[in-house]
């Protein structure tokens, strides 16, 4: 575990503990349950788990309003319990990484309790009050589907508070130096408890400034690289992860000069894949790239297909999303903000070739892959459950009682299991998986299992080639003398397609999933054709020297 | 002086020098062998049966010039393979120098390659004086050699032919070798000549033949064999084909020869047995490796037909394992050998496939060799040879309860 770059190289993998396994029985996941669950993990080749929020909470944002930024919620655990997890999860292999949420807290957080019953109180000034709603006009409203105003009227403490999400989650005052000790001295509280890092969650709302946006504004990129500053002076290996769901030129300030974020999520890019498999087209895909500014050295994007969000289209274009509502949804109640709340096998049809393709992608693209829980065994979701908790269902381990998930009541659970013909656990859960060689669950492993032999795939450097037929991209990664090519079928027809690989003349391409030879690349155009939603991972290999190379040829008798 | 055969008087020693095409060394071993009989065997008769498939004028020429005050006749070889070069070339080669020993009535037979330039007199009294004057019946050489040169040798040839036949024997191949008129005699009578075992690895065969017919083997130091470089050394997989099949084809043929036969038994040894010379073989244990992980990656359906299912998931193991991790163990390289020895008796496959598909693996032995000792003294690459014979030895039980 010593590499600082560990991140770059790294399979990441998003759960909420609440999700993944009970270990009381009480219908809730819990830290005992997921530490009994990282086998599964560390055979999946998993090497950082992304927790979401697990702290005190009233959970009216599955935890994302956060009453106590130093505990752990009662239904998970115990602090012990925890500890004992990430002790398990190091001792596996697994780093692990939590959300923070630093731009706001729960309405119940006892400091907005307290700021809102006394004006004198030193927690008032630790929120963002006015006497109207008339400041900072210009900044968006995000959750569109709920909220009318970011500022919301208190009636106990006669003002009118700011908020950039739901009005329960008041903003925290960052420009008060002590609320910014407060976020410091909590982010340190769980380092301290080995954890491997942060995904801080929107980081762009930390401040706000009349005439502007209100994001991603100077204080706020100052205040993100003295938590840097603090945490590398004291810690080694940690990370921190930004959620920004902005257009990559508007996120790479959060990447400052390797002196901010480590990663950072690739948002536009996420829906562009989609745009791209429905299209048969590598334009979107491409053009994103183009838009895509480099990085410093030491940092990475983190992609993905699905989260625990909706699948959110606020990087597209109008004509886009109108795209892709029309594609990716069939009935209004999928619908959920500015995008689409489905998991990733629903989304596509079920299609395993659309699912390995688009997974192919996620995996070869320049970034680390972040895989939702539940979307390596094909989960489904449940789209007349409110809010996002269609796609936050338990996971399904086994075609047993609750999915092997929980003993207890099924009325009990936190919510309740998917169980249509198509998706419920007894037809998708691990179990059954596992023991099926040709399952998705053991094709992921396979090519989790090929990335991370392929350094390139992580740290190397990015090139499109530009075959004629617009169905394939083709792209090629390469890093330290090593050349991968990546050729995938975004159509739904078998296609040929001829590349230009003069400039790897000679060399042979090896298929990383099959371990194939094929033949070597010549003047001519290299000629490949691939099955519908087909792809290829090639190493090229240089020709052989054709001298002794081993050193015993010379006199092996 | 050049003569016929049919012409010649009786001599004590037949020098067969082989050579096949043009050998720009074969006049200075024709000069050796003078000085070596001179020198080491005053007072006997010898001549020299210089044979060469294609036997080009010029280098007749130049072997009569220099042959000064001995008998010399030039041979083609006779048999169904006279015309043909190479290693048919030399069986057939042999099969007509011990023929021509038999017509001179010599009482020892000494064969030479005429492409070895490190070629001294002493060898010509290693070959013929234990078979003269101490009754052996098979003389083998016992060659100087660098570090890691012959690895295929040592870690493949010989613990195999060691664990199977019980003889202990440095080198037990018969590039070069010394005989009676006995010998020569029972070599020339056995069915061997036309076979395909003949034409790729008589060598391999001869001492496994002349041990057979229980006659006694020995071994005499010689000297470090160099040969004169001939154009690229041909692919490591042909050689290691080329070589177990001929061992597999052996032990095969000699069933009877060591089924029964436990542990193994030293051999005599004429002169001092040298250490590893100066010389080091610039090798490359990494790139080993890859050419073993290579061969995980393109050979895997054919192991999967050979290996039991023991050593090929020890295989996989072993190639997700790093360099410095690296070790194929001796155990399970002496399994894997047997496997292919069983795989290629039932022939699961296209023969030549089997055998050829064992370099990769070989790869990885020699890499764990040159692991395991590149930063310690030579003895130590004795004692891991010796080690590994040992092994080859003591899981000798694993083929033969297959086999049967």
């Amino acid at each position: 575990m010593s590499d600082p770059l560990w991140y770059k190289d790294a399979v990441f993998y998003e759960l909420h503990v609440r999700a993944f396994q009970d270990g009381n029985g009480d219908g809730i996941g819990d830290f005992p349950g997921l530490t009994s669950r990282l086998d599964y993990l560390k055979e999946l080749g998993v090497d950082c788990l992304w927790l979401l929020p697990f702290f005190p909470s009233p959970l009216r944002d599955d935890g994302y309003d956060v009453s106590d930024h130093r505990s752990v919620h009662p239904d998970y655990g115990t602090m012990a319990d925890f500890e004992r997890f990430l002790e398990s999860a190091h001792a596996h292999g697994i780093r692990v990484i939590a959300d923070f949420v630093m731009n706001h807290t729960s309405d119940q957080h006892p400091w907005f309790q307290a700021a809102r019953r006394a004006p004198d109180s030193p927690y008032r000034g630790y929120y963002v009050w006015n006497d109207t709603d008339e400041r900072y006009r210009d900044a968006r409203i995000i959750f569109t589907d709920t909220e009318v105003s970011n500022w919301t009227w208190d009636p106990v403490a006669k003002a009118h508070y700011w908020h950039r999400f739901f009005h329960h989650q008041p903003d925290l005052n960052l420009d008060n130096p002590t609320v910014r000790q407060e976020v410091l001295d909590a982010m340190r509280f769980w380092l301290d408890r080995g954890l491997d890092g942060f995904r801080c969650d929107s980081v762009p709302y930390l401040f706000e400034r009349d005439g502007t946006n209100c994001e991603g504004l100077p204080e706020t990129h100052a205040f993100l690289r003295d938590v840097r500053r603090q945490i590398d002076d004291h810690y080694e290996g940690r990370i921190l992860l930004a959620e920004a769901n902005q257009w990559p030129t508007e996120v790479r300030p959060y990447f400052g000069d390797g002196d901010e974020f480590h990663m950072a999520f690739h948002f536009p890019l996420m829906p562009r894949m989609f745009l791209a498999i429905r299209h048969a087209d590598r334009r979107p895909i491409t053009d994103i790239f183009r838009h895509t500014p480099d990085l410093p050295a030491s940092c990475q994007w983190g992609l993905f297909l699905r989260n625990h969000d909706e699948l959110t289209l606020e990087t597209v274009s109008e004509e886009e999303r109108r795209r892709l509502y029309h594609a990716y949804v069939p009935d209004p109640r999928m619908r959920l903000n500015v995008g689409i709340r489905r998991r990733l096998a629903p989304l596509l049809d079920n299609d395993r070739r659309k699912i390995e393709l688009l997974t192919s992608l996620l995996f070869t693209l320049p970034g680390s892959p972040i895989l939702y829980y539940g979307d390596e065994i094909g989960m489904g979701d449940n789209i007349y459950l409110g809010d996002r908790n269609g796609v936050r269902t338990p996971m399904q381990w086994a075609g047993d009682r609750n999915a092997g998930f929980s003993r207890a009541d099924a009325a009990r659970l936190y919510l309740p299991m998917i169980v249509d013909p198509v998706y419920g656990y007894q037809s998708i859960n691990v179990e059954a998986q596992l023991r099926t060689p040709s399952s998705m669950l053991n094709w992921v492993k396979v090519l989790v299992a090929a990335r991370k032999k392929t350094r390139g795939f992580g740290r190397g450097t990015l090139r499109f080639l530009r075959p004629a037929n617009e169905s394939i991209l083709a792209h090629v990664r390469e890093h330290e003398g090593q050349t991968i090519l990546v050729v995938h079928n975004l159509s739904g027809a078998a296609q040929p397609a001829e590349l230009d690989l003069r400039e790897w003349v000679n060399h042979t391409p090896m298929e990383l999933l099959g371990e194939s030879r094929f033949p070597a690349v010549r003047e001519r155009p290299y000629f490949v054709s691939l099955a519908p939603y087909g792809y290829y991972w090639f190493r090229l290999e240089p020709p052989a020297p054709s001298v002794s190379t081993y050193g015993i040829e010379g006199n092996p008798l | 002086m050049t003569e016929a055969p049919e012409q010649s008087a009786g001599v004590d020693v037949a020098i067969g020098l082989v050579t096949a095409g043009a050998s720009p060394s074969v006049a200075s071993v024709v000069k050796v062998v003078q000085e070596g009989m001179l020198n080491h065997l005053g007072g006997l008769t010898a001549a020299i049966i210089h044979m060469d498939p294609t036997m080009p004028d010029d280098q007749a020429g130049q072997v009569e010039s220099v042959a000064d005050g001995i008998r010399l006749m030039h041979a083609r070889p006779t048999g169904s393979m006279a015309a043909a070069s190479g290693l048919d070339g030399w069986s057939e080669s042999v099969r007509t120098v011990l023929g021509l020993s038999r017509t001179l009535h010599a009482r020892a037979t000494v064969l030479l390659n005429a492409d070895i330039i490190s070629m001294t007199p002493e060898w010509i009294r290693g070959l013929a004086e234990p078979v003269l004057k101490d009754g052996c019946a098979f003389v083998l050489p016992i060659y100087e050699r660098g570090r890691y040169e012959g690895t295929l040798t040592q870690l493949f040839v010989a613990p195999l032919a060691r664990a199977l036949f019980g003889h202990q024997l440095w080198h037990p191949m018969a590039d070069e070798f010394g005989c009676p008129a006995e010998t020569a005699e029972f070599l020339l009578a056995q069915d061997i000549w036309t076979t395909d075992l003949a034409r790729q690895g008589l060598e391999f065969w001869l001492p496994i033949g002349v041990a057979g017919g229980a006659l006694p083997v020995a071994q005499s130091a010689l000297g470090p064999r160099v040969l004169t470089p001939t154009g690229p050394q041909p692919p490591l997989g042909s050689t290691v084909g080329r070589v177990a099949g001929a061992l597999f084809s052996i032990a095969e043929r000699h069933e009877a020869g060591w089924l029964d036969v436990r542990g193994s038994e030293p051999v005599a040894v004429f002169g001092v047995p040298p250490g590893a010379a100066k010389r080091v073989a610039a090798v490359d244990p990494q790139r080993m490796i890859e050419g073993f992980r290579q061969g995980v990656r393109d050979l895997l359906p054919i192991w999967e037909r050979i290996l039991s299912p023991e050593s090929l998931g020890d295989v996989l193991v072993l190639s997700e394992q790093s360099t410095g991790e690296f070790r194929l163990t001796d155990s399970l390289w002496a399994r894997i050998v047997y496997d292919f020895l069983l795989a290629y008796r039932a022939r699961v496959m296209y023969r030549s496939h089997i055998a050829q598909s064992l370099a990769p693996l070989y790869l990885g032995c020699a890499a764990s060799l040159v692991l395991e000792t590149r930063d310690r003294p030579d003895a130590a690459v004795a004692h891991a040879v010796e080690r590994m014979a040992r092994t080859f030895e003591a899981e000798k039980s694993y083929l033969v309860d297959r086999w049967r």
